[in-house]
């Protein structure tokens, strides 16, 4: 490639350079101790990282502990520093509530599921029937995880829609009058993203997998013991870091989740704007109450960090017990 | 063995019908790529093929002053430009946690780590308040510089540092009269390999895949990458029905690309992330 044409036609300088390095390099001897280059390898992306996740997440601190307000009717509005007062009102509003509620039924449902499902399929997959089965399979399960949300809700907005489903046609010739549209927003949303979020769990599952020493199930095998009790008392088992790990990616992805139920809301009335707290949050910001917007990406940030935190917790606890 | 090849027949029968459900809606978008207004409603089967695929598609890139060739350029700017260079600093980061010793290493990792747990969502609002403070909303921007840090990616690029570039290497690196970046560019790099296929394949489809940054930051209709072109348009059935086949098309063609890359490269994927899972 490219690099080493660089570094033939350079080589004169970086040699040059070399020669003093090499004399700091015997004078420490250590070549693990070189702040200098530390310093070049480190501080781009430190920098980027201060200016885009530590300043926002300060910012929206900051910022959710102002307010807009009007000392008369005629007046224009200023910003005032009001304590905690916004988070108080986003704790007791009963919109915010709501979508905590959309949020929570969707952990527990569909959330939950892909990575049940996902654990299912790798333990499938990883039986391995026909090799060339199983490596088809792989890719066919993964493949949804290219496909941007918007593009799934887009093709699955279709064929929730009679007109244009082939699934309500089938479903109605043999007599079933279904339609998708009219379901909970839970499982219309929840199916999109379990599409195509499933493949990628099942993939850390299989990785997993495939670090496992075959050794130990072999002697269960021997002594008798069935691939569903394999499965469920020595695999499952030895793969909890991963399980968490899992659990932990759809958590976040669970608290955050605005993408698909904005697509899908172009056709179905079930979804109303402040669905999800993210989608609260933005419908917040697009109204300029730029505060109450901070105040509830700040409590989205806090929840999933306390949450996520002590699940992990866990991972490291629990094979050492 | 009795029992292994017992229940073989039924989990070929389990993972035919799994991979019909994740595949089966990308099999119905090419079907209907192929399809005129009327005839998605009229005949919405899974295996009738129509005819009018190259219309659809010249009507897709001609629609609105070739907005949708634009938004396929700005993905790929984004995407492919966010991707490349954030690699680079997600490996130079990985690179200098995993083989240097200096003050704060574990602090640092620490907290880069801790920035995978905080949701995209909680970030991007936040970040138009911070951008339109400066005046830098509806820029390129405003979307290309947030995408360059991927936390994830110096994760798997420390975990992919420790596994492939040997130490001993870089000592012989260093006595040889080695600078520490020369040796990180000419030596660590390229045995980073499929580590670094796997940072950018991910970072890449995350940025194109992006949704809510762009929705939050660009008004120009000309800057948005296609997931917000086609969330546009896809808001627009009601007005013009028309615009419903581009929808589909678009869809098709936005994102079939990015599939078979994933699926061609993945061998060096899944070499890359069963590293970080053995890790993990």
């Amino acid at each position: 490639m490219n690099l080493s044409e660089t570094g033939s036609t350079t080589a004169a300088p970086a040699a040059g350079a070399g020669k003093t390095r090499k004399t700091a390099a015997a004078r420490r001897i250590d070549p693990r101790h070189d702040p200098r280059t530390v310093a070049v390898l480190v501080l781009p992306f430190s920098v980027l990282y201060v200016a885009f996740y530590i300043l926002p997440i300060a910012y929206a601190v900051w910022q959710s502990l102002f307010a807009l307000e009007r000392s008369g009717p005629m007046r224009p509005a200023v910003s005032v520093f009001v304590g905690l007062k916004n988070y108080a009102s986003a704790i007791l509003d009963p919109a915010f509530h709501r979508s905590l509620l959309n949020v929570l039924a969707y952990g527990l449902g569909p959330s939950a599921l892909t990575v049940i499902l996902g654990l299912v399929i790798a333990l499938v997959i990883d039986a391995r029937p026909n090799k060339k089965v199983a490596k088809l399979a792989r890719a066919a399960v993964f493949s949804p995880f290219a496909v941007p949300a918007v593009v799934g809700a887009i093709i699955w907005g279709f064929l929730y829609t009679p007109d244009t489903s082939p699934l309500v046609d089938a479903a109605r010739s043999i007599g079933w009058d279904l339609n998708p549209l009219a379901w909970s927003p839970i499982w219309t949303i929840g199916n999109i993203a379990m599409w195509t979020y499933m493949g990628f769990n099942a993939l850390i599952f299989l990785s997993a997998l495939a670090a496992l020493d075959p050794s130990i199930f072999e002697s269960a095998r021997v002594d008798g013991a069935s691939p569903l009790r394999i499965a469920l008392h020595i695999k499952i088992p030895l793969m909890w870091p991963s399980i968490v790990l899992s659990i932990v990616f759809n958590l976040i992805g669970t608290l955050q989740l605005f993408t698909e139920p904005t697509a899908l809301r172009t056709l179905s009335n079930e979804i109303s704007s402040g669905w999800s707290p993210s989608m609260l949050a933005y419908a917040e910001a697009a109204a300029n109450r730029y505060s109450v917007s901070a105040t509830l990406s700040t409590l989205l940030a806090i929840v999933t960090a306390i949450v996520s935190f002590a699940l992990l917790r866990l991972t490291v606890r629990k094979p050492r017990a | 063995m009795n029992m292994i090849r017992k229940s073989q027949p039924f989990n070929l029968v389990v993972l035919v019908g799994i991979s019909a459900y994740f595949v089966l809606p990308i099999w119905w978008l090419v079907v209907s790529a192929t399809k005129t207004q009327g005839e998605l409603v009229s005949d919405a089967g899974l295996f009738s093929f129509s005819t009018h695929f190259i219309d659809n598609l010249i009507v897709l890139f001609s629609r609105g002053n070739g907005q949708f060739g634009r938004w396929l350029v700005n993905s790929v700017v984004y995407a492919g430009i966010g991707a490349i260079v954030g690699t680079l600093l997600s490996a130079a980061v990985g690179y200098a946690l995993s083989k240097y010793e200096f003050r704060g290493r574990n602090a640092l990792f620490n907290i880069i780590l801790a920035g995978v747990l905080v949701p995209p969502a909680a970030l991007a609002l936040p970040l138009f308040l911070m951008f339109s403070q400066l005046g830098l909303t509806n820029t390129i921007w405003s979307v290309l510089l947030p995408s360059l840090v991927s936390p994830l990616g110096v994760y798997l690029a420390r975990v992919s540092v420790d596994a492939a570039v040997p130490n001993e290497l870089l000592e012989a690196a260093s006595i040889d009269g080695a600078s520490g970046l020369r040796t990180f560019f000419a030596i660590a790099l390229p045995l980073m390999g499929p580590g670094l296929v796997t940072i950018f394949l991910f970072q890449f489809v995350g940025i194109w895949n992006n949704f809510l940054l762009p929705l939050v930051m660009l008004n120009d209709a000309w800057l948005y990458p296609v997931t917000l072109g086609l969330y546009n348009w896809s808001g627009g059935y009601i007005q013009d029905s028309t615009l419903a086949t581009s929808v589909l098309i678009g869809s098709l063609v936005s994102t079939l690309p990015v599939i078979v890359g994933f699926v061609m490269l993945q061998r060096f994927w899944n070499t890359g992330l069963s590293q970080g899972a053995v890790k993990a």
